[in-house]
């Protein structure tokens, strides 16, 4: 386990997470003989932590025990299911999309996060899996997330490759019949209508969502501005860069957060 | 990024979750005076984390069974990971009745199970091969990376000289299948590039030895 703990001095003085990876070696350590009944009842309960689970699956694993590994991945899946689906959709609340295909993308983006973190867990390397379960989690999510977006050309970063997939709710629009007046006269409250799903988009994002579409780059500048309130200066100061530069990028910001609402806004029209 | 990095990134962003949670209200932007270095990435899950982490609900389920949905997830998941071919590959015949399954094999190399099976068919070019993947064979195998690396290139000299339908030197133990010679050779590289099975981490590493080695 030392190899985990190379980091700098600074996290190594944090007495927390000292103490905790020794209630952790500790706990681990006092489980019963690996395989037993006792073992088993053990990690049943709620109390074991999902770091004291990893490192039993890991156990598991090195000892090609399958049955053992199976049962072990299901413990800890059985302790974080709810929780992955809440943030499945919540990340789904934030995407125009149909009410049929949400339930298909749940499962999509559930199974991506699953296999995801069991071959995080199958990687011995990966360390703080056994220290922090739940962060590691949440970078897992983070990857997932992304993917998502970029399967759904959603994601507006300069630096990443647009997918070339056409969205879902792009194809499913084709389905749908264009919607026409009674009368005949083919008229659209389209004034209305696109005002209010403009309003429907920029409520269902909050700014952290739109943040983080944007290059990296401009998503500090963002961040520290809009969000932490800091001056052009000051900005400019933290990132070591001229405030000349920040404003430059507070443009790009703009602009790319316009082609990303536009976006969303034919999104929900299609959709 | 490389693995090491990625630790760092995950201490210091838990440090920030940590004095959130607990009601401190960290300041973004002393993060990112204190480490410039990882200030994008730093950034990017203040971002995300307050975008969506924080409405999540941290407490631990008490369900005695899987949801619909995890269950299905992930016996898709498990067939898709695990259930990969049993059968047990006898790389070289000089591996001292060593046999490996393919996923053994695929871990040991921190490969996949496809690229592995490539490399048993010798569908990668040997000299695109990084001396890297010789050396970890060699230690899977218990060879010197030198037998390693003539082996391969026997075959490429075999093919040259019998043609593309010569019997290949190696087998799978028990089957003893034999693979068609008439194969597109790929590069190591297009081969990474090409799977469906390697993992991202793992893609990241065998670009960083490529590029390493100038491959």
């Amino acid at each position: 386990m030392d190899s985990v703990y190379r980091i700098t001095g600074e996290c190594e003085r944090d007495e927390e997470v000292v103490k905790r990876r020794g209630v952790l070696t500790q706990i681990y350590g006092s489980l019963p003989h690996y395989a037993s009944a006792a073992f088993w009842r053990a990690l049943q309960t709620a109390d074991i932590p999902l770091e004291v689970l990893v490192r039993c699956f890991r156990s598991a694993l090195a000892q090609g025990d399958v049955q053992g590994r199976n049962r072990i991945i299901e413990i800890i899946f059985l302790r974080i299911q709810t929780m992955n689906e809440y943030w499945a959709a919540s990340v789904l609340k934030s995407l125009s999309v149909q009410a049929d295909e949400r339930y298909a993308l749940m499962c999509d983006l559930c199974a991506d996060l699953y296999e995801s973190i069991i071959r995080a867990l199958m990687d011995p390397e990966r360390l703080f899996w056994e220290e922090n379960f739940l962060h590691c989690l949440y970078f897992e999510r983070k990857h997932v997330y992304r993917s998502l977006m970029m399967r759904e050309g959603r994601w507006h970063d300069l630096n990443v490759k647009r997918s070339t997939r056409i969205p879902r709710v792009l194809l499913a629009s084709l389905d749908h019949p264009v919607q026409q007046m009674d009368n005949g006269i083919h008229s659209f409250d389209i004034e209305d209508e696109q005002a209010q799903r403009m309003l429907q988009i920029v409520e269902s994002f909050d700014l952290h969502q739109l943040v983080l579409c944007l290059p990296d780059k401009l998503k500090t500048v963002v961040l520290l501005i809009f969000w932490e309130g800091r001056s052009e200066k000051d900005t400019a100061h933290v990132l070591g860069i001229s405030d000349r530069t920040v404003r430059n990028r507070i443009q790009a910001a703009k602009k790319l957060l316009r082609d990303l609402l536009a976006t969303e806004r034919e999104c929900a029209f299609y959709g | 990024m490389a693995r090491e990095q990625d630790e760092v990134l995950l201490r210091i962003t838990a440090r920030y979750v940590a004095e959130f949670q607990a009601g401190q209200q960290p300041r973004l932007s002393n993060y990112l005076a204190r480490y410039p270095q990882y200030a994008s990435a730093i950034a990017d899950f203040v971002a995300y984390y307050h975008a969506f982490e924080v409405s999540v609900p941290a407490g631990m389920d008490t369900d005695t069974s899987l949801t619909d949905i995890s269950r299905e997830v992930l016996r898709r998941v498990q067939a898709r990971i695990w259930q990969q071919p049993a059968q047990r590959v006898n790389l070289l015949p000089f591996a001292n009745g060593r046999t490996l399954t393919l996923v053994e094999l695929a871990d040991s190399l921190n490969l996949s199970v496809d690229i592995v099976i490539q490399l048993e068919q010798r569908m990668i070019e040997p000299a695109t091969i990084p001396y890297e993947l010789y050396r970890r064979l060699a230690a899977a195998l218990g060879q010197p990376v030198d037998i390693v690396q003539s082996y391969f290139r026997e075959d490429d000299q075999a093919r040259q000289e019998t043609g593309s339908h010569a019997k290949p030197h190696l087998w799978v133990a028990e089957e003893q299948a034999y693979y068609p010679g008439v194969v597109k050779r790929q590069s190591f590289r297009q081969a990474l590039k090409a799977s469906r099975l390697i993992a991202a981490e793992q893609a990241t590493d065998w670009q960083a030895i490529l590029r390493h080695e100038k491959l």
